[in-house]
């Protein structure tokens, strides 16, 4: 565990020792903040809770897109520069190195989620809206934070290529939110797992977005998470012998 | 990727888009299928080649495992066999209740990623070192493919089991409804006392939310009751309720409701109000946003019977079925009917015959077209009679009429003047204190107004400035008469920036004699007890805009409290007046004014410090070294 901690330090005060740990989360405020005014307060009048769930809306995309960036170097970085072949000699386990990576991105993600909570704060000016609602929305976007950036380490320890690596992790991340899709073209029992496997139709926008927490979507982001970090591990672990 | 592996995803393909055709399609089907199963043949038996062929013992292992993983994938495809209708149907085991399929549906999918995935690795394994290797290593290669494909494969019990066992919080509706302070006023001045009968299944999460409301008003005057209608079916059929999810407002205690055996007979109903709520606190959120407005409904209904309001018609007024939210009344009907009041029509043939006996209120909502002398005179004995009398003026609409049509008769023959008030000249404008609605010069008439004075009818509002305010589109203003024994006051002026636009071009001209001052918009007049004639006592409100009561005006919080008080002082209920609590959802649209500021704080304030933050915070390490 104090191994793990270690690294998770070590790699958050790489994201806020550059500046471009700060200007992906300045970078990612400005286009919520875009997307906020434009779409969710600005245009026709609107009930709070469709401003807030706008909100979320767009939180979402903001969310997966940050996780992207911030996770496509974790590994294929350490690979590009060499510096992983220190990690593989060091008394650290696998786990530990994708744990450590993965939890300093999630803090990092966290915080700029937070960070966002400022907009809906706004709506009390004028409108009323739940504050359970607010802490339902944000415990979704934290899940799919964590999805995303377990998603993220998963690419980049495919590749020693940051660029590539956040292709891939983007590829995952479409193919999760348009599995729906697939699901109406797919015959039984693949069209239900396909309908299941929606990141967003199925498990943010009919529950967290409206302001609901259901016990399936937690059980589906936590247990995606656990399964792209153990692939991830796995494969590290492979790569070991090259 | 090498091309056995190639070969072998290519015959699972295949296979795949086989099984989806139709099996009446024959020979296109079977040809897939075929191919599929040829290729996925023609890769075991190559694997095999290769490790026969093998000179190092490591390399060999590899391609011997990679072997048996083929197959293992191939073998998954018996179990897919197994799980198919027809086949299942052929074993004697297809009906609906037999496990059979679901169990080989579960199977194959779970042996195929135990063999598929170890292959991959292998694969990659060997290819990496495809002339000597140590045979731990594609042992690891194994041992990794295999660990990733139970993970994988742990994904759908641990997801089925979640979905099947699924449990949903609902954190949504807006915090539970308290009592608003008219709610309180009704309940101390209820003579009766009430009895509330909250039947609610004993588990609902909906019992702590009814709790919560009634808590502070619970007392001697406001009995809440407990109940489970399946436990206490007898009482329930008393109250006439057949299931649970129902608030009943009785002035019956449990003891004196009436035994089952006396039912039947019109003597031993119970007269009661009720409320639906439902079982479950999501279907009740609804019910719970407007709980306190419905309650204050049940107990005026039962303490004072239902009062009626009149509204009059058929001289251009505003109604509940006028198009557009400013010429539509049905949000201050349903404001009423929340008030206890049943709503009537006072029209062209009705009214001259006299305003009914049994009227509590009379509205002129906004006329553009005189009334008759036969109007005006059964109004005024209406008057006399003790009445209350609500007229909205529409200054527009009138002017507008009044350019158009020869009838120079006042809209209210003498009544106004009666009331000690007369309408202004004109249309108030003003370019502070509006709401801009089309972003043009037209917004400088859509005036808001917290200049409230602390009279019975306007005192609700006159405590809370900073919060409620009038909105008044279009309003004009009034004039009152000094020479009158009736008793007015001003209850709500305009702001003091507001001008009389008497030239209409909507721009203040101090050189046509337009000045910027306070006018009157709402007077309200009391006739005092006269010893000398039989005339009672009478109350009137005069408003000098109408819009201010349509739907466009009622979705202001302010202007609805602008309503329940005023209704409240004109039938002499003033001790009720009050805020009504509501959970209901507004509306919010950002004015242009307002969104410049959260629009910069949002997009570039807050990211931009945080920005700088961060530059400073790196350049600082720079400069240190690292020290910091």
């Amino acid at each position: 565990m104090k191994q793990l901690l270690l690294i998770t330090r070590r790699e958050l005060a790489a994201y806020f020792q550059s500046i471009w740990g700060w200007s992906v989360l300045a970078s990612i405020l400005v286009v919520d903040g875009l997307l906020y005014n434009a779409f969710a307060i600005g245009g026709s009048a609107k009930y709070s809770t469709e401003v807030l769930q706008q909100f979320f809306y767009f939180s979402f995309g903001t969310t997966v897109v940050a996780g992207i960036l911030l996770t496509m170097g974790l590994i294929a970085r350490e690979r590009q520069t060499g510096t992983l072949v220190l990690l593989d000699a060091s008394p650290l386990s696998d786990w530990q190195i994708v744990g450590g990576k993965f939890l300093s991105a999630l803090t990092f993600i966290s915080m700029l989620t937070l960070a966002t909570l400022y907009m809906p704060a706004l709506i009390f000016v004028n409108g009323k809206v739940s504050v359970g609602h607010i802490a339902a929305g944000y415990l979704g976007l934290l899940l799919v934070g964590a999805t995303t950036v377990a998603i993220g380490t998963f690419a980049s320890t495919l590749t020693e290529s940051q660029l590539v690596a956040g292709v891939v992790a983007s590829i995952i991340s479409v193919l999760l939110l348009i599995t729906w899709l697939l699901a109406r073209i797919s015959p039984p029992p693949f069209d239900a797992i396909l309908s299941y496997a929606a990141i967003f139709n199925r498990h943010f926008s009919r529950t967290f977005m409206q302001g609901r927490i259901a016990t399936e979507d937690i059980v589906y982001y936590l247990s995606t998470t656990f399964t792209f970090l153990m692939l991830s591990v796995r494969w590290l672990a492979a790569r070991r012998w090259t | 990727m090498s091309w056995r592996v190639v070969l072998y995803i290519f015959g699972m393909a295949l296979i795949f888009v086989g099984e989806q055709i139709p099996a009446d399609t024959g020979i296109v089907r079977w040809s897939l299928v075929g191919v599929g199963g040829l290729a996925i043949g023609s890769s075991a038996l190559w694997r095999g080649l290769r490790s026969r062929q093998a000179d190092e013992s490591g390399i060999e292992t590899g391609h011997r495992l990679a072997l048996v993983t083929t197959l293992i994938g191939a073998g998954s495809l018996g179990g897919y066999v197994l799980s198919t209708q027809s086949v299942a149907e052929g074993l004697g085991v297809g009906g609906p209740s037999s496990g059979w399929r679901v169990v080989w549906q579960v199977i194959w999918p779970i042996v195929w990623l135990a063999g598929t995935l170890p292959l991959l690795a292998i694969d990659h394994a060997i290819r990496q070192s495809p002339v000597v290797a140590p045979a731990r290593r594609f042992r690891q290669a194994l041992y990794h493919g295999l660990t990733a494909a139970l993970g994988l494969a742990l994904l759908f019990p641990v997801n089925y089991l979640a979905s099947q066992h699924e449990t949903q919080w609902s954190l949504a509706h807006v915090e539970t409804v308290r009592p608003g302070s008219a709610t309180h006023s009704i309940v101390e001045s209820l003579e009766t006392s009430v009895h509330v009968y909250a039947f609610l299944p004993p588990d609902s999460k909906l019992n702590s939310e009814v709790d919560a409301y009634f808590t502070s008003i619970e007392g001697p005057k406001l009995n809440v009751h407990r109940v489970d209608q399946t436990a206490s079916p007898r009482l329930a059929r008393r109250l006439e309720v057949e299931d649970n999810g129902y608030l009943v407002f009785a002035t019956t205690p449990p003891g004196q409701l009436k035994r089952p055996e006396d039912e039947g007979s019109e003597a031993s109903r119970v007269w009661n109000e009720r409320i639906e709520l439902g079982k479950k606190l999501d279907d009740a959120e609804e019910a719970l946003e407007t709980l306190d407005q419905n309650v204050q409904k049940r107990l005026l209904s039962l303490s004072s019977g239902e009062r009626i309001a009149y509204l009059t018609e058929g001289h251009g007024e505003l109604t509940a079925e006028g198009s557009g939210r400013s010429r539509s009344l049905q949000g201050l009907t349903q404001t009423m009917e929340g008030m206890g009041f049943q709503i009537e029509r006072l029209g062209l043939q009705k009214l001259p015959e006299g305003v009914p006996r049994e009227a509590d209120v009379v509205m002129i909502p906004g006329p553009d077209s005189p009334f008759m002398d036969r109007e005006i005179e059964a109004l005024a004995n209406f008057l006399d009679r003790g009445g209350a009398l609500w007229i909205a003026l529409e200054p527009e609409y009138a002017r507008k009429a009044r350019r158009n049509s020869k009838d120079e008769r006042p809209l209210l023959g003498g009544l106004l003047e009666r009331i000690g008030v007369e309408l202004g000249d004109g249309v108030l404008a003003s370019t502070d204190n509006i709401v801009p609605t089309s972003n043009n010069k037209t917004d400088r008439l859509n005036l808001v107004t917290n200049r409230f004075s602390s009279h019975p009818s306007t005192a609700t509002l006159s405590k809370r400035t900073r919060r409620l305010f009038l909105f008044a589109p279009t309003s004009g203003y009034l004039g009152v008469s000094d020479d009158t024994p009736v008793e007015t006051t001003v209850t709500v002026r305009s702001p003091s920036s507001t001008w009389v636009d008497r030239n209409d071009n909507l721009t203040f001209d101090e050189e046509s004699g337009e000045s910027r001052e306070a006018r009157p918009m709402v007077v309200a007049a009391e006739s005092e007890a006269d010893d000398t004639d039989s005339s009672q006592p009478w109350r009137a409100v005069v408003t000098a805009d109408a819009t201010m009561l349509s739907d466009l005006g009622l979705g202001n919080r302010g202007n609805r409290q602008f309503v329940y008080d005023n209704l409240n002082w004109l039938i002499g209920a003033s001790a009720l007046s009050g805020t009504v609590d509501s959970g209901e959802d507004v509306r919010i649209r950002h004015t242009k004014e307002g969104q410049a500021i959260w629009f910069y704080a949002t997009v570039v304030g807050i990211p931009l410090l945080i920005l700088l933050i961060g530059t400073l915070y790196v350049w600082r390490r720079r400069q240190t070294g690292g020290a910091s």
